[in-house]
């Protein structure tokens, strides 16, 4: 630097009388405002990605009980068990049955099979059709045991 | 420090503010507004413009206080932050000069001060270019080093010696000029 040391000092002097200014009154307002407006801003983009989290996660409830398998409550668990039992006894009976078979017994099971058709057909809950699905299971279940007794009473003949 | 940005800040206010409290960021402003505006109109030189650096660094730093760990002190975070957001607005606004040292005194002329304008510091500032008077500030006044100098302009550090050295040559002419011109009189 060429400046000497005096006016080094002078200048240095000179600087430190500089004035100190005042901001206009209103501005801690503009700065609370802009401030506010931000905040909205943030907490307005949070709530839009929570609310994107919640569709998601509804979106996902929603497909899990409208889909045939999976995720299911625990009397839907009970209808599929019972439905799935039934078959299994169905094809037991076909495979033993003799025609015309216990009369009473077939009567009952038709009776339940239009009562199951009827519920399906009004869109029933599983509520309703756990307990027909037993019933029927335990009309194929009594025609079983009857063809079984009427075998074994054929044999000892 | 010669500034508002020396001020303490007293342990209970701050935590406050960590908290949320709008009463102690209203207490926070009005501890070091004056500072922060006074820094950003010593450099810029439009109330407009100082206004919204202002604002600027309140706003950030109302959102940034609760991660203030205290490391250095409260005045001079904010002083860095208000540093750092004039010196932003040079460097984006062209009016505010050209980025190379050598054009920064370009197209200025001899201050030509005289008369009332001599004993008046800020009309003596104010005819600087833009950079030129942020550098003299930041060094002069507020204590920077050439090398925090360079990092704010995203220079070398010779930039900042070589417009300081420019700035405090033309400077002391003056201020030597008019000290004559203060003696002559009878």
């Amino acid at each position: 630097m060429s400046t000497s040391h005096g006016s080094t000092a002078r200048v240095q002097a000179m600087l430190d009388k500089l004035p100190e200014f005042e901001p206009d009154a209103s501005l801690w307002t503009r700065i609370e405002d802009a401030h506010a407006r931000r905040r909205r801003s943030r907490s307005a983009v949070r709530t839009g990605w929570i609310g994107a989290g919640i569709a998601a996660a509804l979106a996902v409830v929603v497909l899990r009980i409208g889909a045939p398998e999976g995720g299911t409550s625990g009397v839907e668990a009970d209808t599929t068990a019972w439905q799935m039992q039934s078959e299994a006894l169905e094809r037991e009976w076909l495979a033993s049955a003799r025609a015309p078979g216990h009369v009473p017994a077939r009567a009952r099971l038709l009776g339940i099979d239009d009562a199951l058709q009827a519920a399906y057909d009004r869109g029933a809950t599983s509520d309703e059709l756990a307990p027909l699905w037993q019933q029927r299971n335990a009309a194929l279940r009594s025609l079983i045991d009857h063809d079984a007794a009427r075998t074994a009473a054929v044999t000892r003949i | 420090m010669s500034s508002g940005f020396g001020q303490e800040l007293d342990a209970l206010t701050l935590e406050r503010a960590r908290r949320g409290d709008g009463r102690a960021y209203a207490a926070i402003y009005a501890r070091y507004a004056k500072a922060c505006y006074t820094l950003a109109m010593r450099i810029l030189g439009e109330p407009a413009a100082a206004e919204d650096v202002v604002q600027d660094v309140f706003v950030r730093m109302l959102d940034t206080i609760k991660g203030f760990r205290g490391d250095a002190p409260f005045g001079a975070w904010l002083k860095r932050m208000t540093a750092n957001a004039t010196i932003d607005v040079v460097r984006r606004n062209r009016r505010f000069g050209d980025e190379d040292a050598e054009e920064v005194f370009a197209g200025m002329s001899a201050l030509e001060v005289s008369g009332e304008d001599a004993v008046d510091a800020w009309s003596l500032l104010k005819r600087l270019p833009p950079r030129a008077r942020a550098i003299l500030v930041l060094h002069q006044v507020e204590g920077y080093t050439h090398k925090e100098l360079a990092e704010l302009f995203g220079q070398s550090e010779s930039y900042s010696k070589s417009i300081l050295a420019r700035t405090l040559k033309r400077l002391a002419a003056d201020v030597d000029g008019h000290a004559g011109e203060a003696e002559e009189i009878p």
